[in-house]
């Protein structure tokens, strides 16, 4: 008798679905051996996917850069911050100018005493968060430690602080360099681990275009809190929203796709 | 101001560096174990005598667990002839000594060896049951893991290369589901094993014998000096001196042991804190020896030299950091290095210790532990608390080298286990990973969601 059995998925060139049989196609294997195999085409896709939105990104970088500024700009509008305007800034020789947000912001000299209290509130609530979450003490620390130094450095040297067009562009200048690093990592990282063969292409492309809004939104939250309150939270915001959230958020789109793969590729009863 | 600026961006730079080598080297590893060809499986050989073997177990304060590890031992499959079990009670003040004699009254095969003066650690307890060990293989077990019935055939199988002179097993967390911090360090554990360890065997570089489910050749441990009772990091240092001599460590990754990982911040804090200084220690003593040594090719070097300055990465990295900070307020807050070092800062070890991201996501893939991956991003605390615990106790550790302070005491981990009898063994729910494996039993079971439960009886 010949019992047809037809496959429907061949990742790693190991079939984990069928249709036709009850019958298990084979005995995965256990978890000390098993490995996935990195097939030439799956290198190719990524590379093609990377590269390709490599170029899109470099050929379009002007209208890219319009774009998160009309979204910032927008937000900003809507949060009731005035605008004196928009200013043109370099980011890197080679690319375009990028247009940014000239807003008023507060400077120490300005109002000290809101200042003072705003620099109370943060370490209070620092300090609370610090005695009550065991699990974000070393987080905590490390905000304290911007918080203070900004803090310190401000009220010795207060020529330091500046506005929102030269954050825009510190800003700019890190968020490129993650647009272009982004999807050189996920395609590879996608690609390569992902069983179902074109998925990992949408994911990719998905995470860019989550990066770009998201780095949008980001940018005039911290040009908001600098217009509010001035340059004390912009150390915090840069090092802990800025390229950090940046990873963060790569980190939920890869453990989302090794989620899936980790289902797909042993099936439900390796786990 | 011009010279502090220049400092600032040569320390960034050294950060930079230091780290993406590290990050590429975690890179190798994971594609390494991703396209995994099998190595060579000592299990199946024949016509391999299996050698007199002598298994330590040193134990300090270890009541609630004393009789399981004993239980498991006895039941293994190892021929009785060819074996001896040797229970060290170090100094306890508790009822170890008594759970030890009644074993060794109860099997003929284990041996109680009562400590009760001398030098405080796992390191000098081991030298003191090594004089006594006649097996020509000795394999250690920490009081709390719990080895399968072919944990001892599978460790001693790869002796069967004159070469080697250490084993090491794949150690596995078993209560990944008390807390969310002994999740991340499952996620930690695995990658260190499944990628690190495996990766390392096969690309012929030195895996780390781990100091417990492992073993290592009594002839090999004599030609190198024994124990060292100093070393916080007692299989750091072996492990090293091994090499150094020309013996190779072998990883078996499908001898599979279960273990309790820290549940509190607390008890993590000084594992790690442990951990760093140990291995730092290790660093100073035997580096040059690594470097100078005859037997090891460039590779192996340069992958020693990492090994051993791993928990360096902490401090380098807040003193990056620093500068990092430093620069943004200078004149120079353009400059494309700030971006940089966030990068790298933000990239390499943010999400995990001793293993990247990437390392942890691979992990969990090939182990099929699907939901844990979910909790890749939450990873960011362990590791702030984590670098926060190396770079204190590292700057203690040199401050007391130049201050001639009193070195750190060796600490016992917290055991989280409570009112082993040896009883659960009989009560064991298959083979612990559902997988046929025979890696350790008994008292675990996988649940529905994947996590292994502990049977109380």
């Amino acid at each position: 008798m010949v019992v047809r059995i037809q496959l429907s998925y061949g990742p790693s060139g190991r079939p984990v679905r069928w249709k036709g049989s009850p019958r298990r196609v084979f005995i995965y294997p256990h978890r000390s051996v098993r490995f996935l195999r990195i097939a030439t085409p799956r290198i190719l896709l990524a590379v093609l996917t990377a590269g390709a939105i490599l170029a899109f990104l470099v050929i379009n970088n002007a209208e890219l850069l319009a774009a998160h500024q009309r979204i910032c700009q927008v937000l900003l509008e809507l949060m009731g911050i005035p605008l004196r305007g928009v200013l043109n800034v370099d980011l890197f020789p080679g690319l375009a100018q990028a247009p940014v947000a000239d807003a008023p912001v507060m400077m120490l000299e300005q109002a000290p005493g809101r200042f003072a209290i705003l620099f109370g509130a943060a370490v209070t609530i620092l300090t609370v968060v610090f005695q009550r979450v065991l699990l974000a003490r070393g987080f905590v620390v490390f905000l304290g430690t911007l918080l203070a130094v900004t803090a310190v450095v401000t009220a010795v040297r207060p020529s330091i602080q500046f506005g929102t067009v030269e954050f825009s562009q510190i800003w700019l200048r890190g968020e490129m360099l993650v647009w272009l690093l982004l999807p050189c990592f996920s395609a590879f990282a996608f690609m390569l681990i992902h069983p179902v063969g074109i998925l990992p292409v949408a994911w990719t492309m998905l995470l860019e275009g989550f990066s770009f809004c998201w780095s949008a939104v980001r940018l005039a939250f911290c040009l908001a809190v600098l217009h509010f309150t001035g340059i004390l939270f912009i150390p915090l915001l840069w090092f802990a929203l800025g390229i950090l959230a940046d990873m963060v958020y790569l980190m939920v789109f890869y453990s989302v796709v090794v989620y899936w793969s980790a289902r797909k590729s042993w099936g439900v009863r390796a786990q | 101001m011009t010279i502090l600026i220049l400092i600032a961006k040569v320390l960034l730079a050294i950060t930079v560096i230091v780290l993406a080598l590290y990050g590429l080297r975690h890179y190798i590893f994971a594609f390494s174990r991703l396209a995994l060809r099998k190595p060579r499986d000592m299990m199946e050989l024949t016509g391999f005598v299996m050698p007199r073997t002598s298994v330590l177990v040193p134990m300090h304060n270890e009541e609630a667990v004393a009789a399981d590890v004993l239980q498991a031992l006895v039941e293994c499959d190892y021929d009785w002839d060819r074996l001896e079990i040797l229970a060290i009670n170090d100094r306890s003040q508790d009822r170890t000594g008594e759970i030890i004699d009644e074993y060794a009254a109860k099997y003929r095969i284990v041996k109680a060896i009562h400590r009760s003066n001398g030098k405080g650690g796992k390191g000098a307890a081991l030298q003191l049951a090594t004089n006594q060990a006649s097996g020509e293989i000795l394999l250690m077990f920490d009081a709390d893991y719990v080895p399968g019935p072919s944990m001892v055939k599978q460790l001693v199988a790869p002796f069967c290369d004159p070469q080697v002179g250490a084993v090491m097993g794949r150690v596995v967390p078993h209560n990944t589901g008390t807390t969310l911090l002994a999740a991340l360090l499952g996620l930690e554990r695995a990658a260190g094993y499944q990628i690190g360890q495996q990766a390392r065997y096969n690309l012929g570089l030195a895996p780390q014998f781990g100091g417990t489910v492992g073993g290592v050749r009594a002839s090999a441990l004599k030609a190198v000096g024994g124990w060292d009772p100093k070393s916080l990091t007692e299989d750091t240092d072996l492990t090293f001196r091994l090499i150094a001599r020309g013996w190779k460590v072998a990883y078996v990754n499908r001898a599979e042991c279960y273990e309790e990982v820290p549940e509190s911040w607390e008890v993590r804090r000084r594992q790690i804190a442990r951990w760093a200084i140990g291995h730092t220690d290790c660093l100073h003593r035997l580096w040059t020896s690594v470097l100078r040594s005859k037997f090891l090719s460039l590779a192996e070097k340069l992958d020693a030299s990492f090994v051993l300055a791993c928990y360096w990465t902490a401090p380098i990295l807040v003193m990056g950091w620093l500068a990092s900070l430093f620069l943004f307020f200078s004149p120079e807050k353009h400059v494309a290095a700030t971006l940089s070092v966030a990068l790298a800062f933000a990239g390499y070890q943010i999400f995990g210790n001793q293993a990247t991201f990437f390392e942890l996501g691979t992990a969990a893939l090939l182990d099929g532990k699907a939901r844990s991956v979910l909790l890749i991003p939450l990873n960011l605390f362990n590791f702030f608390a984590s670098t926060a615990a190396i770079t204190r106790a590292l700057a203690r550790y040199y401050f007391g080298k130049i201050f001639g302070s009193r070195g750190p005491r060796w600490q016992k981990t917290k055991r989280y286990r409570e009112n082993g009898n040896g009883n659960h063994f009989r009560n064991g729910n298959g083979n612990g990973n559902g997988n046929g494996n025979g890696g350790s039993k008994g008292p675990f079971s996988q649940g529905p969601n994947g996590l292994y439960t502990y049977n109380t009886p």
